[in-house]
């Protein structure tokens, strides 16, 4: 069974050729001798892709009168494996593998893009890390980062408790970069003492490129997990050059770039950490790694909603979520507004049981709901200021806390309250100009 | 060298491969495709070779990976997230896809019934991605020229490389404005003969792709590849010739050089060279030995912590450097792509201050027997033994005569070792791009290409070009300058029949415009606009004809501005009112004879005339005046 659309599809098993092996096409006097490529998902439907010798892949349409014939059937794949050995003297550091662009790999016969087969093709991809630590690998699911569910998170917190309980120094979990901010925030909740550090990494550009920067993240992973801080954190490039990894809090960080490589961002502060040239530097601060055995609290309440206000929002949409849900986090406008005429749902809904969250919509910066009428009014319903929470990490903290602690009073404390870094006291005057330019050169002529 | 001076090379193999930029927008984003010296942003990246699924490393991207692996890279205004590496491609520019199905119909090739881009492994820094995306448009065509008729095995379309724009022992600088502009390559097959064939069928293609009207003009615009071999020999790809006129003598020094590499081959298998003997040699450190050299290369590289390493090269004496064989440099050029500057060998020193004691020495020291030379470099840390390990491999590989490898074409004609031949392995699609159906309606969308020939004709129809005129407007690659610059006439004020200005244009182009080049750089810095400026100053008889070349050298090399030139230069000569009374006093000067033959007395009048104006006015406006003071004193004496 092919990847192509059953017409060709059927060409192809009627004469017993799959993809790799080498065929002839006949069109009129024109011969073309090439091995079968996998289909492309955009390729017009009776387009065979072949592999010439020169390396090209063409596409050719196979009519009715084109003749199809099998030359040569594909080698099997000479696949090398080898094993993760334990290197006398350094410390280990466990790879829990989730999937994501970070462990994708091209298969050069076929051209197609797959995960990993396992993480020990990762940790091999980079052979530095050997000299660095003695990995230990292991894949705890495959899934494309947006496909991630909270029972992913509960999953991947235990796995975690189960490599320090195993001897782990520190724990790199390589992960898509899409929702990777979610669940480093998750994984922050739910692990508050730890004995090491867990750090999530990933690549905007995939690993089968020279120029993929899997392998530096990666690397500064491996340094963050053997800094020995009781942090989540989450290693990604610092800016668009190579050579320079931010250590961000996982609790703090937002994927802020669809595609650049420096794509992650602490939006209210400087990176919490850096990794320059094997040389490991925290800028602040860290959480103590906590020693004795790990415990993952898991519990999420899962009827929290992240409503992000706009002008043309309809009272009663907002009223639906307010409704349906024990805990609300609102993205509000600037310092944290809604519009008034909204502000007799949030009055009745808080008087209802349903806690609700102020965050602000705006790249950066914090809540403040004591400056203009609105806000005022808005704490008077009873809506919480969840100061400069992004709104993804306090809809996530809403979640735990709401599965966590009992009593709306505790619960409402929590909130308000920095439980593992989340919450910032005060933002430091580069965090946004640096946020904003924090690249390279500045603009000059040049000879 | 018989064969040198008769221009043919028995069993000669030549295919050409050639590259041409486009003019369309980029290919895979829609930045303009222009060069800028304007940098807006630097940064800088490492690349690492990737592995293939079958675990192998492709030897190309091996021989990069050991030298330096830090880029540093400028952005311009000519620039986006692309060619940073830092956002997925756009779809291909469905105009640069027009050019190419345009030459696929010039050349009878068959197009590909759908278009798939690849990407080509290439770690030395020129791409940010590591790779070059390419792809296949058609196959199989032909190009005919007098000396016969040559296959056409492939057009391509690829994005090209940033360029290198500064390059020190530490990294590599890339400017990005010329990342992703559209290329155009042609590969012939290796049907060409004799070197004088190559060069006719790399013009002929020139003035094809210039026929389509969208392509850039100006130094490197174009590039020519060759791939040479000999009947003993193997195909050696020789990179950037960049003048058509040179190819013939670069083929004739590649088989030259191929042939002495057979001979070498032949001799060292005749003194039982043995490979494998060759290859474990290991170095000597002599760096105690030559710390107080009278060599100040070696003395000053000691003293600033380089080892001075040796190694025997046996069966080798007398074969780097004789009459027939440079093969020492050879091994200089594998030593050049390591990062060193070169190396000693055996077969030239004493020389470079290294004294006869000295060489006694190292022969010593290395243990060097009769028969045998050996190789000395001066480097830092590690360099050095992998250095001459990997020129041990290189000897070795002798005995094998020519290895089939990349080489770049030297200014002088000769080539100096790029990297190994690659392998197929360094392509694999380009995921991001979705493939382009090339269907019967795609293709017949392509525009209509007029031919350079129908074109020559309809310049000289309509432009009132004579026939040597319109040819050597083709015959200099400038029929697209010619035909913007008609373009932008129209543009500027006043009447300007075609068939007045064009051959003024072709004057210029033909005439002032080397005089003002002078044998130097680039003719695509001269913009339409200022030659049509020029030419109509020159038609107004506000400058003299001698001075346009040094207005055209000022715009060109000064950067002045075209209008401030024209002005300048007509405040320095006459005004039309002075010459007038010139012209009138001349012709008062011979009443006599203007009188006795009338309007006939212009021709004879325009020697002594010119004498006083030259280089002040136009010969064309002097002419004028020269008609209208006759016919003024012929109509006042007949009253």
């Amino acid at each position: 069974m092919s990847s192509y659309p059953a017409p060709i599809d059927a060409r192809l098993r009627a004469i017993g050729a799959q993809e790799g092996d080498t065929v002839l096409v006949t069109v009129g006097e024109r011969v073309i001798e090439g091995r079968v490529m996998p289909h492309h998902g955009a390729s017009a439907m009776r387009i065979l892709t072949l592999k010439l010798s020169s390396g090209y892949n063409i596409g050719v349409q196979l009519d009715e009168h084109a003749r199809l014939l099998l030359l040569r059937k594909a080698d099997a794949p000479f696949r090398p494996t080898r094993v993760l050995s334990a290197r006398p003297g350094l410390r280990l550091v466990a790879f829990l593998g989730t999937g994501g662009t970070i462990a994708s790999y091209v298969d050069y016969r076929t051209g197609a893009v797959h995960p990993a087969r396992s993480v020990e093709d990762l940790v091999f991809s980079v052979p530095e890390i050997e000299t660095l630590c003695t990995p230990r690998a292991r894949v705890v699911f495959q899934v494309f980062s947006e496909d991630l569910r909270p029972s992913h998170w509960q999953q991947l917190a235990q796995e975690v408790v189960r490599e320090f309980d195993g001897g782990a120094a520190g724990v790199v979990i390589p992960h898509g970069t899409d929702t990777l901010g979610y669940t480093a925030a998750a994984l922050s909740f739910m692990l508050p003492q730890l004995c090491g550090p867990v750090v999530f990494v990933g690549a905007q550009r995939s690993s089968d490129r020279p120029s993929s920067d899997a392998p530096e993240n990666l690397l500064g992973a491996v340094h963050g997990a053997l800094s020995g801080v009781g942090e989540v954190l989450v290693a990604m490039h610092r800016t668009s050059s190579d050579g320079d990894i931010a250590l961000h809090r996982g609790s703090r960080v937002r994927k802020s770039h669809s595609s650049r490589r420096d794509a992650f961002r602490s939006p209210n502060e400087e990176p919490l950490g850096s990794v320059n040239e094997g040389t490991t530097r925290f800028n602040a601060p860290t959480r103590p790694a906590v020693d004795g055995p790990q415990q993952a609290l898991t519990r999420l309440e899962e009827r929290v909603a992240l409503v992000w206000y706009h002008p043309g929002i309809r009272p009663e949409e907002f009223a639906h979520a307010l409704r349906s849900n024990r805990g609300v986090v609102i993205a509000g406008t600037g310092l944290g507004h809604v519009g008034s005429h909204l502000l007799e749902l949030v009055r009745s809904a808080v008087a209802g049981g349903c806690i609700v969250g102020m965050t602000t919509q705006c790249m950066s910066g914090s809540v403040d709901l004591d400056v203009y009428a609105t806000g005022r009014d808005l704490v008077a319903a009873g809506v919480l200021p969840l100061g400069d929470l992004l709104p993804e990490t306090a809809t996530i903290k809403m979640m735990w806390v709401l599965g966590n602690l009992e009593g709306a009073q505790a619960q409402r404390q929590a909130l308000a309250t920095d439980l593992v870094g989340e919450l910032g006291t005060s933002r430091p005057y580069l965090s946004y100009d640096r946020a904003g330019s924090a690249d390279v050169a500045r603009p000059q002529v040049s000879r | 060298m018989s064969d040198r001076s008769a221009g043919s090379v028995p069993g000669l193999k030549v295919g050409l491969e050639i590259h041409q930029q486009l003019s369309t927008g980029k290919l895979f984003c829609r930045c303009p495709s222009t060069l800028s010296e304007t940098v807006v942003a630097r940064f800088q990246r490492r690349l690492r070779p990737v592995q293939s699924e079958l675990g192998e490393v492709d030897k190309a991207s091996l021989a990069e990976a050991r030298k330096a692996h830090t880029f540093q890279y400028e952005s311009t205004p000519s620039n986006c997230l692309v060619e940073a590496d830092e956002e997925p491609p756009a779809d291909p520019e469905p105009a640069a896809i027009d050019v190419a199905l345009a030459m696929s119909r010039l050349l009878q090739a068959h197009p590909v019934d759908e278009l798939t881009f690849m990407r080509k492994v290439v770690i030395d820094g020129s791409n940010t991605s590591g790779f070059q995306r390419t792809g296949l448009v058609a196959l199989d065509g032909s190009i005919v020229t007098d000396s016969g008729i040559v296959g056409i095995e492939s057009i391509c379309l690829e994005e090209d490389s940033a360029r290198r724009v500064e390059q020190d022992q530490a990294a590599v600088t890339y400017r990005l404005d010329r990342l992703g502009i559209p290329l155009i390559e042609i590969a012939t097959a290796p049907q060409i003969h004799t070197p004088q064939h190559a060069q006719e069928v790399a013009a002929r293609l020139g003035a094809l792709l210039r026929a389509t009207g969208r392509v850039r003009r100006g130094l490197g615009t174009i590039r020519q590849d060759l791939n040479v071999s000999i009947p003993e020999g193997r195909r050696v790809e020789l990179k950037g010739v960049q003048d058509l006129r040179s190819i013939p003598e670069v083929i004739r020094t590649e088989a030259a050089r191929q042939r002495s590499l057979v001979d070498l081959a032949t001799e060292l298998r005749a003194r039982g060279a043995d490979p494998a003997s060759i290859t474990s040699r290991e170095p000597l450190d002599l760096t105690p030995e030559l710390a107080t050299s009278s060599a100040k290369v070696i003395r000053s590289g000691v003293a600033s912590g380089q080892q001075v390493l040796a190694v025997v090269l046996p069966w080798f004496e007398g074969l780097l450097r004789s009459e027939t064989s440079r093969f020492g440099k050879e091994l200089a050029g594998q030593a050049k792509v390591l990062g060193l500057r070169g190396l000693f060998h055996g077969d030239e020193l004493p020389a470079y201050g290294i004294e006869l004691a000295e060489v006694q020495t190292i022969r010593n020291r290395l243990g060097v027997t009769p028969g045998a030379s050996f190789l000395m470099v001066v480097a830092r840390g590690e360099l050095g033994r992998i250095v001459l390990h990997q020129v041990l491999q290189r000897c070795a590989q002798a005995l094998e005569g020519v290895p089939s490898e990349v080489r770049r074409v030297e200014p002088d004609g000769s080539s100096a070792f790029l990297r190994p031949m690659p392998g197929a392995a360094r392509m694999y699609p380009e995921t991001d791009v979705q493939p382009v159906l090339l269907d019967s309606m795609r293709i017949a969308a392509a525009p209509a290409v007029e031919l350079p020939e129908q074109r020559r004709t309809r310049f000289a129809r309509e432009y009132a070009l004579g026939e040597s005129q319109a040819s050597q407007i083709f015959d200099t690659s400038q029929e697209q300058a010619f035909e913007e610059a008609m373009a932008a006439l129209e543009t500027l004020p006043g009447n300007h029949a075609p068939r007045e200005v064009g051959p003024v244009v072709a004057r210029l182009l033909l005439q002032e415009l080397p005089l003002a080049m002078e044998g130097k750089a680039d003719t695509a810095a001269l913009e339409p606009a200022v030659v049509a400026e020029l030419v109509i100053a020159q038609l107004l008889g506000r400058i003299p004809r001698d001075s346009v070349a040094p207005i055209l050298a000022a715009v060109l090399f000064e950067g002045g501005m075209i209008s401030d030139l024209i002005n300048q230069t007509q405040a320095e000569g006459l005004s039309l009112e002075a010459a007038r009374g010139i012209v009138r006093a001349v012709v008062e000067e011979r009443r006599e004879f203007v009188l006795q033959k009338g309007d006939a007395a212009v021709g004879p009048l325009m020697g002594p005339v010119m004498g006083r104006l030259r280089g002040k006015l136009s010969g064309g406006a002097v002419n004028r005046l020269v008609e209208e003071e006759i016919r003024r004193l012929l109509s006042t004496a007949g009253s």
